[in-house]
């Protein structure tokens, strides 16, 4: 179809959209697919990190800190420098080599906030909310440009062995000036057994919230809405797919035709081949 | 994620045949992790990098069914790798093919028997064509009676032993300009004959749905994918037309079977994934349920004994 040919580099540049679309928890297995379509290890490695680097931080990968049993997560509002990412609760960097895809090194690392204080309560209630709702969630809270505080939330479930994957997926960014709490919703879904079925879905939201000097006071209202806001959302899509199972579906294929009887074939063949033959001999 | 030079499987192949046979099997398993939303970009982009695939991944990947109208009959059928020759399709309406084969054909070997390909394109035989015919006709029934409305098309191809067909039914439905959704029925059937006046029919049949959803109040939602299955039937064959009943009775059963299976996957299993994601009841609650039944079940095991 092609009569010309691409150089390995277009190939990898085009063979890593494939990357950043791969289900939840199935990286690597697309990582070694790509591997083998392309047979160029030495190729592949020189021009790979950008986009492992850009997936690791679209979906907040979950990475352990040494020497602690804590985790924290790799985003865009905790990075410092290019490989470099905070965990504003154990006041630690660590270094990630997104590569080999672990951590080289971790050091001391605070910056002077007026908004801790506020950071920590707020982290306090969503370690709180996460007990409550998610079975393995993983919640960090940071600061942001000395104004925001933003928390970044994570339900993942892998499930290989029963052919499903899943990650839930959140961020809300609450201005302390404006008092604007913005957030975004992701849920990617997979189910693979007798075939391929993906649920990709996303919601944004923007809401006001009243601003208080009370700094323990704010925090629980923060993390209330956020947990408001989810549930909302968390409705929305168990409706849908009620709505979609009782209508929708019913729409596409019926179960038995409208006689509610399966179908006559001997009658239909009689009278269908009656008819053919007749326009056949025309 | 593996390193590429970490120590892991699959070391570099340098065997020009191994490595066409790994890059095929990559690119399959490719194909059934990515999301079944992107199927046609993603297969787009896979034939770009490995073009010397072209006709292994176009007869391998099932991709959304797309309509085409006969030129000659003004009647709409579904095209795809089967009745695919170059870039022309033939037509189960008035057998043509669109654009016409003409005389420029770069015989690509797509013959299924390997034999030449003639600058006409395949045809099936005068007999089977007849039967075609009747298929056509039956399943365009059988696709008003179940589906109401959509396009249906079948086409079969001569084998050695016997014949081949397909039947493909697609329906579109379009509530809204904010919710789309399409149904595509893709069955794949070989039919060997057996001794006295039995026939043998294997049946692969896969469906795709897909469903999409975007609006202010519930964000965008895109749920989509494609099932498979395979049956196996032997069934009596008194005359040619009933290999169309016994094909017929295989696909309405398969697909119905099917369409159970769909809405259990689509809104029963993926609500309960979700659900595990996050707990829509505190897991607190959830917890003690959990309790109260395991002791339930324990004050209840004794007097079963």
């Amino acid at each position: 179809m092609n009569s010309y040919s691409l150089s390995v580099e277009e190939k990898i540049e085009r063979v890593l959209t494939f990357l950043t679309s791969s289900p939840p928890g199935e990286e690597n297995d697309v990582f070694n697919d790509i591997r083998g379509i392309i047979n160029d290890d030495q190729a592949l490695q020189d021009n790979i990190v950008p986009t492992l680097t850009k997936l690791s931080i679209e979906r907040f990968q979950v990475v352990d800190i040494p020497d602690t049993a804590l985790k924290t997560m790799i985003t865009q509002y905790n990075q410092v420098e290019d490989n470099k990412y905070v965990d504003f609760n154990t006041k630690k960097a660590i270094v990630f080599d997104h590569l080999r895809e672990k951590v080289v090194s971790c050091e001391d690392y605070e910056e002077e906030s007026t908004l801790e204080e506020l950071r920590s309560l707020v982290q306090k209630n969503v370690v709180g909310y996460l007990e409550d709702r998610y079975q393995e969630g993983v919640g960090c809270t940071f600061i942001v440009d000395d104004s925001k505080v933003v928390v970044c939330i994570v339900g993942n479930k892998f499930n290989p062995e029963n052919f499903w994957n899943g990650s839930w997926r959140s961020s809300w960014i609450f201005d302390t000036s404006s008092g604007t709490i913005e957030g975004k919703v992701s849920v990617h879904i997979h189910y693979y057994e007798d075939g391929n079925v993906q649920q990709i879905s996303n919601f944004d939201f923007n809401e006001q919230l009243n601003l208080t000097d009370d700094n323990s006071e704010l925090a629980s209202s923060i993390v209330k809405k956020i947990r408001a806001l989810e549930q909302q959302y968390h409705r929305s899509l168990n409706d849908h797919y009620s709505q979609l199972s009782q209508k929708t579906f019913k729409a596409f294929r019926r179960m038995l035709p409208i006689t509610r009887n399966k179908v006559d074939w001997d009658k239909i063949i009689n009278y269908k081949i009656g008819e053919s033959i007749e326009n056949m001999s025309k | 994620m593996s390193a590429p030079h970490s120590n892991s499987a699959s070391p570099q192949i340098s065997h020009p045949e191994d490595e066409a046979e790994q890059q095929l099997d990559c690119a399959l398993d490719l194909m059934r992790r990515l999301p079944p939303q992107n199927v046609e970009q993603n297969l787009v982009t896979l034939l770009e990098i490995v073009p010397e695939l072209t006709e292994d991944l176009l007869s391998s990947i099932d991709q959304p069914l797309k309509v085409k109208i006969d030129k000659k009959t003004g009647k709409e059928y579904l095209i795809c790798d089967y009745n695919r020759d170059g870039d022309s399709y033939r037509s189960p309406w008035s057998n043509k093919y669109d654009p016409p084969l003409g005389t420029n054909t770069d015989a690509d070997g797509y013959d299924v028997d390997g034999a030449e390909a003639e600058d006409e394109g395949t045809f099936p035989s005068p007999e089977l064509r007849k039967l075609e015919v009747s298929a056509n006709a039956a399943f365009e029934t059988y696709k008003e009676l179940y589906f109401n409305g959509g396009v249906s098309s079948v086409y079969l191809w001569d084998l050695e032993d016997g014949f081949a067909g397909v039947v493909l039914i697609k329906k579109e439905c379009n509530e809204s300009a904010n919710a789309k959704g399409s149904w595509d029925s893709i069955h794949v059937v070989e039919v060997l004959k057996k001794g006295g006046r039995l026939a043998l029919y294997k049946l692969t049949s896969t469906i795709m749905l897909y469903t999409l959803t975007d609006s202010k109040t519930g964000g965008s939602m895109n749920l989509s994918g494609s099932l498979s299955n395979q049956e196996i039937r032997e069934a009596p064959v008194d005359e040619p037309s009933s290999h169309i009943a016994n094909i017929g009775r295989l696909i309405e059963d398969a697909e119905t079977k099917m369409r159970n299976k769909l809405e259990s996957v689509y809104f029963g299993k993926i609500r309960d994934i979700l659900n595990e994601l996050r707990s829509p009841e505190s897991l607190k609650f959830e917890r003690q349920k959990g309790l109260l039944q395991s002791e339930l079940l324990g004050q209840l095991r004794p007097r079963k004994e």
